[in-house]
């Protein structure tokens, strides 16, 4: 193999933010044409590389080389100028906008006198969507598109660039299989057109599907550069973790108790779309001490279900919920909270955290009463309240009053998570609870949940991580557009069976 | 990851209090307060707050805590989350309304030829169905932005227009029914019982304190306060962790025009008149920089009452700066003053939390037009007062304008310097 | 680093705020103490108000005495008519105070200035009284015309303009203050019974209410023929109106008080009467009688107020004038009151070109 020169050269960067170092002395090379991947827990500091190199963040230490010279960037354009575009993990379109437009954000196509010239960005959006594989029409709005054709829109947006360095963070993180394999063909292509592919996953299999190499980081520092055919992935996250992960071991079966929740033909109807229907007709029952594992792809209904059963969802669900052996209509979020059901919803940082408080704050927010005296709330006993559950779930923290936004993604779950274990629910919600979290926070939250369970717990969770249901649940509900389409006990699951179901058309399961 | 520091701009405990006394941006602008005090006393030619402390201390005092009363309201509205631009016009709409129950129940004390004193009975049911009225309008607001789904903008923004017209309206109509005539675009209060009382200094800060007090007591210290917090930081958050919100924000806004009730009842005893057409027009917009000069962020779920109090205090003490200094209509140059003060204040605020980016001053071709904005307001201001000291305006403006041009230039160039050597 | 930013742009925005007050402590220093007229508005009418008295200041030798004279402007509510006798009472250096009263029977303005007479700052009014009934120990006299003769002989002029009768409608500022009350009573007690009062419309010194005013009593009253102007900014809103809509032959317009605009507008032919007071001798002798009760000099107060004690004796009468085109006005001496004085426009321009004044 010839040693070429490097593309990019990363020296000594050193990126501070007030209160946390997210890089330390950084250092390594990018050689053209390779897919190098990048992999590192929650925190490692791979997204703030990234944005150091996409100009997202201007100033920080150290040096950047493109091509052996020393180049800084003022801002994006700079970067974009000098050949790297960024496809970020979370998306940043313009959902009142269409396609062609986001795709051509900032750098729209004009007509004499600067008009705009929407015919030409439609027609190359076609050609790019194309050649993505894309069925979607250029004008048609980003909000109405399914997440994976938003991921493609926003693929395109960096392809339309013709870039030769690409950054993509985690992109196939909301994408169905299908999806995947299609945005495998399209990397394929890009590195025959000689494109050099920087690649953020935390998804083992892919990086060594994809890479040729691999540089680990780990508190924000480089631990190696790695080629892919020397190493394996229990190594690799090995040097991530600083330590061995085992496949989690939760120990002796669970034994679950009498039925708490019931289920009956519930649907929730959509208003204006052509299914017609959110859900329609699911009825399942679960069990004190039993984890059940709602699996299905994206859109196929699986956040509504948790919706529906906590009432909030946009409209009220038809059908039955008998819990605890009475029947229960709720309205609003807090009728169900005093039935005794708690959610913890998925995208924590809009919809779960409250930036601006401390982690005592966050975690006493739905049970604060229990802590007053006479209508004024007693310090004193929040701070135990608040304490407990940091110890209970061991949550890293400096301390209770800590600001919330200090803490690692894994930490602020718990923390919600321990939110909600103070109501003592009888029925605990989990929405995607281990999207974001680290390696070794996630073993820590399946055992978590096992406990729970033990302790009598009824809990519903949902993943879009296959090997994460098998592990954790006792039995698993498939869900596919809206439809119950299979139900599997432990024993009878694999991953293969559960895909079928979720990507099915019609059959519904029946008992 | 360290900070066992408590976020400064959350309404800190009581302890947090004797811990931290000098909890950073409340004691900002407590110095500030002082300082314009003492600037005062130097630039004033007549020293007067010096040879009449107690006169002066109760003129400010009287001041502040008519604006710290609905101050209040506007500081819990924006911290949950909301804002209410009525303020003012419920102040004249609830004046009215008092002045109304009263001259309805017993017209002989409003007949100038007459004069009755008014019976306590009397007062007192003006009173109370003036509170009413304040929450009911609130219970409205409410009503229109969560039931209609209204922003709270467009929702007060229409009671803003709509209360005061409400009010000639009412006014004339009773004045006619009571008195013939063609009716009065006034009612005048002629018992001077009720003037005293309203009118008298311990009496409305003893008021003011109190509704601090209990606001203080509530954002801070009970369920329903935090719960505010939560709601103005993340809407979708506090709902889905149980809170019922729509609760809390008829809870907010009943507050807010119930403080103003009270502000109401207070203003037609300062001002012997119940005059809709002019009472409170435009103190919405006092209430809400004393609420954002004392920390409280438009944004929702930041801000604190003490930090409210001392806004109002601070604004008022250099409106009364501005009048002690500038003897002579100075309230030509109010507007002027307490609008840089505003900016200035608040802008220190985001300074201290935020940092800001890196983004230069006078970076960039905006940087220049503020250059020249800048050096021109300096030079126009010399000129101004110039004119107004009979010194030589021309040669005073030139020379302003010219020192801030220098010291202009100096930052822009300093800031391009910083930049290029941040690379090692 | 960035603080030093920060700072140094407070540093300049703080210069420009710091030098006012430094450089007015300047020139206050040297003022000594001041005699205060207070108005509620700006216009034509208290500028001429304003020369009267700078003319006094020159004329008396007010800095001699360690004295000047300065005129305020409060918005017109009552509101900030009370703050500014507020700040004036906490001041030291406050001789003595004239004002023109935005609510007549405002209790709070009343004990406001019985306080300030109290401290030995005398009290006067002029243009526009307190309740004379209740508020008379408020102040020591009231300066001005007696506002409801006025509206009254404006009445003789419609009268005069009409004399088979006709319907008006008055425009004015704020339809509570006692000047405008009483003009409006005098209008309609001067004109008679044959004349029907349609409408009495206020705009709270915003000139352009004051022309949709106009616009709007045009298209609801179809039988108005007379227009009153009561303000002395009326006049040229009304006059703006009529010329818009072209109907001039339809209405009479009768009008207070002689803006320079309203009086070129008498020479164009667009206004029918004028009643004129004489602010310049309001602003004038405010400050005569101001200095006077200062320095506590009992000839000139004899002098001006000869029937003090007696009832009404602290009324002080600056005139009337009726001022009419050169040119066909049908309306005579006889028809006004012995005191008012008629005369046609050459002459009233004859007579400010006297004290160097643009209008009355």
């Amino acid at each position: 193999m010839t040693v070429s020169t490097p593309l990019i050269s990363i020296q000594h960067v050193t990126k501070r933010f007030p209160g946390v170092v997210a890089l330390k002395d950084v250092s390594f090379e990018i050689l053209p044409g390779e897919l190098h991947a990048i992999v590192g827990e929650n925190g490692a500091g791979k997204s703030t590389l990234m944005k150091i190199l996409s100009g997202v963040i201007p100033d920080f230490e150290g040096q950047l080389s493109l091509r052996q010279e020393p180049i800084t960037f003022r801002g994006t354009r700079d970067a974009e100028a000098a050949g790297i575009s960024i496809i970020h993990q979370e998306l940043n379109l313009v959902e009142n906008l269409s396609a062609a437009a986001n795709i051509f954000l900032g750098r729209e196509k004009r007509k004499f006198l600067g008009f705009l010239d929407d015919r030409a960005m439609e027609r190359a959006a076609e050609v790019l969507l194309t050649q993505l594989e894309c069925h979607i029409h250029p004008r048609q709005l980003v909000r109405e598109l399914r997440v994976g054709d938003q991921q493609l829109v926003e693929i395109a947006k960096a392809l339309s660039l013709e870039t030769d360095i690409l950054i993509m963070d985690e992109p196939t993180s909301a994408l169905t299989e299908s999806e995947v394999a299609r945005l495998f063909r399209v990397i394929e292509r890009l590195r025959k057109q000689g494109v050099t592919i920087l690649y953020i996953s935390h998804k083992l299999d892919e990086v060594f599907r994809l890479a040729d190499r691999i540089t680990v980081l780990r508190d924000g520092k480089v631990v190696r550069t790695l080629q892919r055919t020397e190493t394996n992935p229990r190594e690799i996250t090995h040097l991530m973790v600083g330590r061995e992960i085992e496949a989690v071991d939760l120990g002796a079966p669970r034994q679950p108790g009498e039925v708490i929740l019931q289920v009956q033909d519930l649907s929730l109807p959509w208003q204006g779309h052509a299914r017609a229907w959110r859900l329609r007709n699911i009825s399942f029952s679960l069990r004190k001490g039993e984890i059940l594992g709602i699996a299905g792809l994206m859109g196929a209904g699986r956040t509504e279900l948790l919706e529906c059963l906590f009432g909030s969802s946009p409209e009220l669900p038809g059908g039955q919920i008998i819990l605890d052996g009475r029947p229960v209509r709720f309205t609003n979020p807090a009728a169900a909270k005093q039935a005794g059901i708690a959610l913890v919803t998925e995208d924590r940082k809009r919809l779960g955290l409250f930036a601006n408080m401390n982690v005592r704050e966050n975690i006493t927010m739905c049970t604060l009463l229990e802590a007053t005296r006479v209508g004024l709330v007693n310090g004193g006993r929040e701070r135990a309240m608040a304490q407990g559950i940091v110890e209970k779930l061991n949550v890293r923290t400096s301390g209770v009053e800590a600001a919330i936004t200090n803490l690692s993604g894994g930490n602020q779950q718990k923390t919600i998570i321990g939110r909600w274990l103070l109501v003592k629910p009888k029925v605990l919600l989990l929405d995607d609870p281990t999207r974001g979290v680290d390696v070794g926070a996630k073993a820590e939250l399946y055992r978590l949940m096992d406990q729970l369970c033990r302790e009598g717990l009824g809990i519903i969770v949902t993943s879009s991580e296959l090997p994460e249901l098998l592990t954790l649940c006792d039995r698993i509900l498939v869900l596919c557009e809206g439809r119950l389409t299979a139900e599997f006990s432990r024993q009878e699951a694999t991953e293969q069976r559960i895909m079928e179901a979720a990507t099915q058309r019609q059959s519904v399961v029946t008992g | 990851m360290k900070s066992m520091v408590p976020n400064p701009s959350r309404a800190p405990a009581l302890l947090d209090y004797i811990r931290r006394p000098f909890n950073r941006s409340e004691s900002g602008l407590l110095l500030a307060i002082v300082v314009v005090g003492l600037l005062t006393m130097v630039a004033d030619s007549q020293h007067v707050y010096w040879y009449r402390p107690k006169g002066s201390i109760q003129d400010i005092l009287r001041q502040t805590a008519m604006l710290g009363i609905f101050s209040l309201g506007a500081a819990i509205v924006i911290i949950s989350g909301g804002i209410d631009l009525s303020a003012g016009s419920m102040i004249a709409f609830s004046g009215t309304v008092c002045a109304t129950l009263m001259l309805l129940i017993q017209p002989d004390s409003f007949d100038p030829r007459i004069a009755s004193p008014l019976r306590p009975g009397v007062v007192a049911l003006g009173i109370c169905g003036t509170l009413v009225v304040g929450l009911l309008v609130g219970s409205f607001h409410a009503w229109l932005i969560t039931v209609v789904d209204l922003p709270p903008f467009v929702a007060t923004l229409a009671t803003l227009v709509g209360l005061r017209s409400l009010a000639r309206a009412m006014i004339e109509n009773v004045t006619k029914l009571v008195y013939g005539g063609a009716g009065s675009t006034q009612i005048q209060i002629h018992d001077d019982q009720f003037l005293e009382m309203t009118a008298s200094v311990p009496l409305r800060v003893a008021i003011f304190l109190a509704l601090a007090g209990v606001a203080w007591l509530l954002l801070s210290r009970t369920v329903t306060g935090r719960h505010l917090y939560a709601m103005g930081g993340n809407e979708i958050a506090a709902r889905l962790s149980g809170i019922r919100t729509d609760g809390l924000k008829w809870f907010a806004y009943c507050i807010s025009a119930f403080l103003s009730s009270i502000a109401g009842i207070l203003y037609i005893g300062e001002q012997a008149t119940a005059d809709p057409q002019t009472l409170g027009q435009g103190y919405e917009l006092f209430a809400i920089a004393a609420a954002v000069v004392g920390g409280c962020s438009l944004k929702g779920g930041v801000g604190t009452i003490p930090g409210t109090v001392l806004g109002a205090l601070f604004l008022r003490t250099v409106i009364d700066g501005v009048a002690k200094v500038i003897k002579s209509n100075a309230q030509v140059y109010e507007g002027l003053i307490v609008g840089a003060v505003v900016v200035v204040a608040v802008a220190f605020n985001q300074f201290r939390e935020a940092g800001r980016r890196g983004k230069k001053f006078f970076g960039g071709a905006l940087g220049w037009v503020t250059i020249l904005n800048l050096t021109l307001f300096a030079g126009v201001l010399a000129a101004i007062f110039g004119q107004l000291t009979a010194m030589n305006a021309k040669t005073l403006g030139l020379v302003a304008g010219s020192v801030a041009l220098v010291v202009v230039l100096l930052v822009r160039f300093l800031e391009n310097r910083r930049r290029s050597e941040v690379k090692p | 680093m960035r603080g030093l930013m920060g700072y140094s742009c407070f540093i300049v925005v703080g210069l420009a705020i710091t030098l006012l007050p430094l450089g007015c402590s300047n020139g206050g220093g040297s003022g000594g103490k001041r005699i205060i007229l207070l108005t509620n508005g700006n216009s034509p009418f208290w500028d001429a108000g304003r020369a009267g008295m700078q003319e006094a200041e020159k004329d008396l030798g007010l800095q001699e005495s360690g004295l000047r004279a300065i005129f305020e402007v409060n918005d017109s509510t009552p509101q900030g008519q009370i703050d500014k006798l507020r700040q004036y009472a906490a001041q030291t250096d406050v001789a003595g105070v004239c004002l023109s009263a935005v609510v007549a029977e405002n209790q709070r303005v009343a004990e406001l200035m019985r306080q300030l007479r109290k401290n030995g700052v005398p009290v006067l009014t002029f243009d526009s009284d307190v309740d004379r009934e209740k508020m008379r120990d408020a102040r020591f006299a009231y300066l001005g015309t007696d506002n409801y003769a006025g509206g009254k002989e404006l009445g003789r002029c419609a009268k005069g303009l009409r004399p088979d009768g006709g319907a008006y409608v008055t425009f004015v500022g704020t339809t509570g203050a006692q000047n405008a009350m009483e003009r409006v009573n005098g209008f309609g007690d001067g004109a008679g019974d044959r004349f029907k009062k349609l409408d009495n419309m206020g705009d709270d010194t915003d000139r352009t209410l004051a022309r949709e005013n106009v616009r709007n009593a045009m298209i609801n009253h179809p039988e108005m023929n007379i227009l009153v102007g009561i303000w002395s900014y009326n006049a040229p809103a009304i006059v703006h109106v009529v010329r818009e809509k072209g109907n001039r032959k339809s209405y009479k317009v009768v009008v207070f008080d002689a803006e320079p605009l309203a009086i070129k507008e008498m020479a164009e032919g667009d206004i029918d009467a004028m009643v004129v007071q004489n602010p310049y001798r309001m602003g004038y002798d405010a400050v005569k009688l101001l200095k006077a009760l200062i320095m506590d000099d009992q000839t000139t107060i004899k002098e001006m107020l000869p029937h003090d004690g007696q009832p009404d004796g602290d009324l002080y009468d600056t005139g009337l004038k009726v001022v009419i085109p050169d040119e066909g006005s049908p309306l005579k001496a006889e028809m006004f009151d012995k005191k008012t004085q008629l005369l046609k426009l050459s002459d009233f321009r004859k007579w400010l070109d006297k004290y160097g004044l643009t209008g009355s």
